[in-house]
């Protein structure tokens, strides 16, 4: 598979499994952080930020990832919105707990990325809630919603079209290739996120 | 109030920014230093240099030399966990242990670590208990070191907290990670823990 994802990191090496997956490692380029300059960008179809990476020095590029979206090629961004480096995205809003209920899921929209993904997988590791998210990124009012937190019904998966037609699917919380090697459907996250991106380039 | 001046080394990562933003938090350092920024900063003027928790290790690495000075100058560097802290600073010697992220689901099980000596100043503004969500890893100092917080000898023993004298200045060293914890919004002892060992250094 060609390699038409750029996937940034902190220190440029593994991460939740990604590049080790034998389904998604042929099609993903990692490049760290203080090694980007935002040229690289030219070369990619997709653009892969994980939650580990320091945004700050990603606003500094913003830029090149404004003009990236706007030749039409797709922002992922799994974590929580500290540097506001996607103009469309809020600021992250740290959720109120008060019962293990506040990290139930509700899909609201069917996408590949969550095909064959139960619920309760995502909702719970090992019996613990809490892992796949903790709060929200608010959405731009086009964005579809696809997955809910909470009875407060927090948006906390969704994908949206920027004004100059990029293409950005923001999950708020750890990425979404975290559970790539879980026993669980969750796993299937990671591989059909990267399944999706290839036949929707 | 203590005049303590007090800078926060910082990677520009989520957790940082909501664990230093904290509204519990955002008054306690006199300056935020953006860790690509280090090398231009002057450490001078501050008593007290922490490291948070999981910055990036090749600004630490750079900056070593600076680092080690600011203490051996009289300054208290304290070095939050997951920094590999044994690559940059000389004679700490890091021992790595698995990592029990699940302890407190056995209603049996406890996280090993020795009771401590809680009338050391670093428990005047917090309880043991708020020590605990869990540590990577263990350090194994020099005998003049006071171990804080200690895992159990029947685990392996080791600090998981210790201070040191590093020439004029002293040493303080732990393996674990309230910044990012409290940024996470997961593990309400982090913000516990974090909220008292600032109270300590600015004692």
């Amino acid at each position: 598979m060609e390699k038409f994802i750029l996937y940034i990191t902190s220190k440029g090496g593994c991460s939740g499994g990604l590049l080790g997956h034998s389904e998604t490692t042929s099609a993903v380029e990692p490049i760290g952080i203080y090694d980007f300059t935002g040229e690289e960008l030219k070369n990619y179809d997709v653009f892969l930020i994980g939650t580990d990476v320091d945004q700050r020095m990603l606003l500094e590029k913003k830029h090149y990832l404004d003009e990236f979206l706007s030749n039409g090629k797709t922002i992922v961004f799994c974590g929580a919105l500290a540097y506001p480096f996607l103009d469309d995205v809020g600021q992250f809003v740290k959720m109120t707990y008060t019962s293990y209920k506040d990290y139930e899921i509700t899909p609201l929209l069917a996408h590949p990325v969550w095909e064959g993904v139960k619920p309760k997988d995502m909702m719970y590791r090992r019996g613990v809630a809490g892992f796949y998210s903790r709060g929200y990124n608010p959405p731009p009012q086009n964005a579809k919603i696809i997955n809910t937190l909470g009875s407060g019904k927090h948006p906390i998966d969704y994908e949206y079209r920027t004004k100059d037609g990029g293409r950005v699917l923001v999950h708020c919380g750890n990425n979404l290739w975290l559970f790539i090697n879980d026993a669980t459907t969750a796993a299937a996250m990671g591989t059909n996120l990267i399944k999706w991106l290839k036949e929707t380039k | 109030m203590s005049s303590k001046k007090i800078a926060l080394i910082e990677s520009g990562t989520y957790y940082h920014y909501f664990a230093m933003n904290d509204e519990r938090f955002v008054k306690e350092f006199d300056e935020i230093i953006y860790a690509p920024n280090l090398a231009k900063t002057s450490l001078d003027k501050f008593d007290v240099v922490i490291v948070a928790d999981r910055n990036h290790l090749k600004f630490l690495i750079e900056n070593k030399n600076k680092l080690s000075d600011f203490a051996k100058n009289g300054g208290t560097l304290c070095v939050l966990g997951e920094n590999s802290v044994e690559r940059w600073i000389e004679g700490v010697n890091y021992v790595p242990t698995d990592t029990n992220f699940w302890w407190w689901l056995d209603p049996n099980d406890d996280i090993g670590y020795k009771q401590p000596d809680v009338t050391h100043p670093f428990f005047e503004n917090m309880k043991f208990q708020e020590c605990k969500w869990h540590y990577h890893g263990v350090y194994d100092p020099s005998k003049n070191a006071v171990r804080i917080i200690e895992r159990l000898d029947e685990n392996g023993g080791g600090a998981i907290l210790y201070e040191e004298s590093f020439g004029k200045g002293k040493l303080i060293v732990t393996t674990l990670d309230p910044f990012f914890h409290t940024g996470s919004n997961f593990m309400p002892n982090a913000g516990k823990f974090l909220a008292g060992i600032l109270a300590w250094l600015k004692r």
